[in-house]
């Protein structure tokens, strides 16, 4: 028994890595969200650890337990700090994430159950299907829409989560610290396909920065 | 000392919680009207016209809260102990949900 439930340990750890892990940031703005995630974590193994030893007390063998320690030290004071310490922590990390200041606008625009980006150029705006390509190194506002139902549009190692909202426009702000594809994915249930609404985001080295547009969308 | 019902006991029990989830129910749907309505611009005194708007519930919530404080002892007697807990609950709980509300950017932006 103690072995099934050791066996299952690696392969819920597996979901911490790969290309959908909030916990393998790769930009700034995914690293503050990250750190707040691990914070929380910290803050609910303190509050489960004080229960958990609780729980333990009282298989004990009775004894005298001092009750306003207990109640107010542990049960209100301990709890009031560790939801203190995070919901500052939280407030902290949402403003600095928030679209403050300049950053190059795309466009994503989502149906059932594919994406369509709208990317700004020299020669006027390119339209890709499915591939998303921002400058690394630098914010990225994502102009967000839908023309059906609510999506929601999220890179994982990038940046927050933002819903498409039909007759709505939504901002987001993203940033890659390195060249390289990322992976992104619609995170709202929004029908049969839901699943495979998947695409890429390709940050470009900022010196090869506009891409070349093409017909059939944009070259790296 | 009389003696006070059942109910108006159950009403003392649950009034801070129920002060709380009131304030922040108005505070939620106030601050969905107020961005649309474009009140993060509108200036009363040092703040926005939205962050006021989002406390005002809020800070009736608590002033009712320490109203009752003052009162539960001498309505409910000998059993004030667990409505005067709710009472504490109830103002804590509304002290927190309403401390972002002073300092966070309203409205995404
Ligand atoms: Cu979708």
């Amino acid at each position: 028994m103690k072995c099934a439930a050791l066996a299952t340990v690696p392969l819920v750890l597996a979901g911490c890595g790969g290309p959908l892990s909030t916990l393998t940031p790769s930009g700034p703005i995914a690293q503050d969200i990250a750190w707040l995630w691990w914070a929380l974590l910290a803050g609910a193994a303190a509050l489960a650890l004080m229960v958990f030893v609780l729980v333990a007390l009282g298989f004990g063998r009775p004894r005298e337990v001092a009750e306003g320690r207990w109640v107010f030290g542990m049960g209100v004071w301990f709890s009031l700090a560790v939801l203190t310490v995070t919901l500052v922590g939280a407030l902290w990390v949402g403003e600095r994430i928030l679209p403050h200041g300049p950053a190059l606008e795309v466009q994503a625009h989502a149906r059932q159950w594919s994406w369509t980006f709208t990317h700004p150029g020299a020669q006027g705006p390119t339209e890709t299907d499915g591939v998303l390509h921002i400058p690394a190194g630098q914010p990225v506002d994502v102009l967000i829409t839908s023309s059906d139902v609510i999506h929601s549009f999220w890179v994982p190692q990038l940046g927050g989560k933002m819903d498409a909202i039909p007759g709505r426009q939504n901002r987001l702000r993203i940033e890659a610290s390195r060249p390289g594809t990322y992976e992104g994915l619609c995170a709202e249930f929004c029908g049969l396909e839901h699943a495979a609404m998947r695409f890429e985001v390709i940050a470009h080295d900022p010196a090869a920065w506009p891409p070349l547009p093409t017909t059939e969308g944009i070259r790296p | 000392m009389r003696r006070v019902g059942g109910m108006v006991w159950l009403g003392w029990l649950i009034a801070g919680p129920t002060a709380w989830a009131a304030a922040f129910s108005v505070a939620y749907g106030l601050h969905g009207l107020g961005c649309e309505l474009g009140w993060p611009a509108v200036n009363v005194g040092p703040a926005s016209l939205q962050r006021v708007a989002i406390a005002l519930p809020s800070l009736a919530a608590i002033l009712l809260c320490l109203v009752l404080l003052a009162r539960v002892k001498a309505t409910l007697g000998p059993e004030a102990g667990i409505p005067r807990l709710g009472l504490w609950i109830g103002l804590i709980a509304t002290l927190y949900t309403m401390a972002p509300v002073l300092v966070a950017t309203s409205c995404g932006a």
